[in-house]
C-alpha cells in the first residue's frame, strides 16, 4: 500500500482534547506533517509528554475547552507568535452512561458543553479574521452514536447529532471566505475514554458491528489530515463517516 | 451607547477591524443578512431599540447605523 504523505511546512493549527486518543494522534500526525500545533487539553502532564514527542512543533496550553475566555487567550497568544491558523480540530469531549432511572443534570450537560458548545466556540475563534487565515478548514467530532446510540447513552449521543447537524449550518455561513467546517463520525476506537466501557455485554455487541475490527486512533488521524489539507477543499458541511462499518 | 463602544461591536459583528464610521455598507462583503440579523439583535439587546427592516435599507454608511440607535 502506497504511503499518504502531507506536508503542512508553515501552517499553524489548534487541536483540543490533544493529550490522549484521538486529538493526541491528530496532533502527533500534524507535528510530523510539519505543522506548529496548539496543542489543548486539560491534563498538564500528558500535555508535557506529548510536548517531548515533536518540541519545535507541538506547543501547550492546559486549559478547560468549556472556558472561553481562556481557549481565545491561547488561542490569541498562539497566533500571535506563530501566525494565524490554518484550521483546527475539536476533539475534546467527555462520555458518561446517563441512563434516565438515574439522570444527573450536571453530567448531562457538560457531555454536552465540551462536545458541542465548546466546539461552537472553538469553530467561532478559528473562523474570525483576527486568528484565522482565509480558508481555514475545522473538523469536530462526533461518534457512531449520533447515528445508533446505545441504551443509556443519550446524553452523549445528543450532543454528538448537534455537531453533526451545526456544521451544515455553520458551513453555509463561513463559506464566503471559504471557511470550510466538516465533523467525523468515528466508530469504536481504542482510547482512553473508550476504556472505561471495556467490561459489559453491552460493549461486546457494540464492538461485534464493528465489520473491520476495532479502531485505532491513527485509522481516524488519517482522516482529520485529509479534511484539513487542500485535498478536501470541495468538502464543507459533512458528516464523514470513519467507523469500520458499524453503520453498515 | 458611545461611539467607541458602537464601533467595537460593529466590528466584531462585521469580523472586520478595519471599518470606520464613514465605510459604506454596500462595499462591505461581511454586511450581509447574517451581520443584518445580528445588528438587529444587538440594538434590541443593548440599546431596547426595535429596528425595521425598512430602516436599514435606508442606511449607506456605518454611521447611519449608529445614528438608528441614537434616535
Amino acid at each position: 500500500m502506497s504511503r499518504i504523505i502531507y506536508d503542512f511546512t508553515g501552517e499553524s493549527f489548534a487541536v483540543t482534547g490533544a493529550s490522549s486518543g484521538i486529538g493526541r494522534q491528530t496532533a502527533l500526525d500534524l507535528a510530523d506533517s510539519g505543522a506548529c500545533v496548539l496543542a489543548i487539553a486539560r491534563n498538564t502532564e500528558r500535555l508535557e509528554s506529548l510536548k517531548t514527542e515533536s518540541p519545535e512543533h507541538i506547543f501547550t496550553a492546559s486549559l478547560d475547552v468549556c472556558n472561553s475566555d481562556a481557549l481565545e487567550g491561547a488561542i490569541a497568544a498562539f497566533t500571535e507568535s506563530h501566525g494565524k491558523l490554518s484550521g483546527g480540530v475539536h476533539a475534546a469531549g467527555i462520555s458518561a452512561v446517563t441512563p434516565l432511572r438515574s439522570y444527573d443534570t450536571d453530567t448531562a450537560h457538560s457531555i454536552m458543553n465540551t462536545s458541542f458548545w465548546a466546539g461552537i466556540e472553538f469553530l467561532r475563534l478559528i473562523t474570525k479574521a483576527k486568528y484565522g487565515k482565509p480558508g481555514t478548514s475545522t473538523v469536530l467530532f462526533s461518534s457512531c452514536y449520533s447515528i445508533s446510540p446505545a441504551k443509556g447513552m443519550f446524553a452523549y449521543a445528543a450532543a454528538k447529532s448537534a455537531v453533526n447537524t451545526a456544521v451544515k449550518s455553520a458551513a453555509k455561513e463561513i463559506c464566503s471566505k471559504n471557511h470550510r467546517v466538516n465533523s467525523i463520525i468515528p466508530g469504536w476506537i481504542d482510547t482512553p475514554m473508550t476504556g472505561q466501557f471495556e467490561a459489559g455485554n453491552e460493549i461486546n455487541s457494540v464492538l461485534s458491528r464493528h465489520l473491520l475490527g476495532t479502531g485505532k486512533p491513527e485509522y481516524i488521524s488519517k482522516t482529520v489530515l485529509f479534511l484539513l489539507s487542500e485535498a478536501s477543499c470541495w468538502i464543507t458541511g459533512s458528516n464523514i463517516v470513519v467507523d469500520g462499518g458499524f453503520s453498515a | 451607547m458611545n461611539e467607541k463602544d458602537f464601533m467595537t461591536k460593529i466590528k466584531a459583528i462585521l469580523d472586520n477591524e478595519d471599518v470606520t464610521m464613514g465605510s459604506v455598507l454596500a462595499d462591505l462583503d461581511e454586511w450581509d443578512s447574517l451581520s443584518i440579523v445580528s445588528f438587529v439583535a444587538f440594538a434590541n439587546s443593548s440599546c431596547g431599540k426595535k429596528i425595521a427592516p425598512a430602516q436599514i435599507r435606508e442606511c449607506v454608511k456605518i454611521s447611519d447605523l449608529y445614528n438608528l440607535l441614537a434616535q
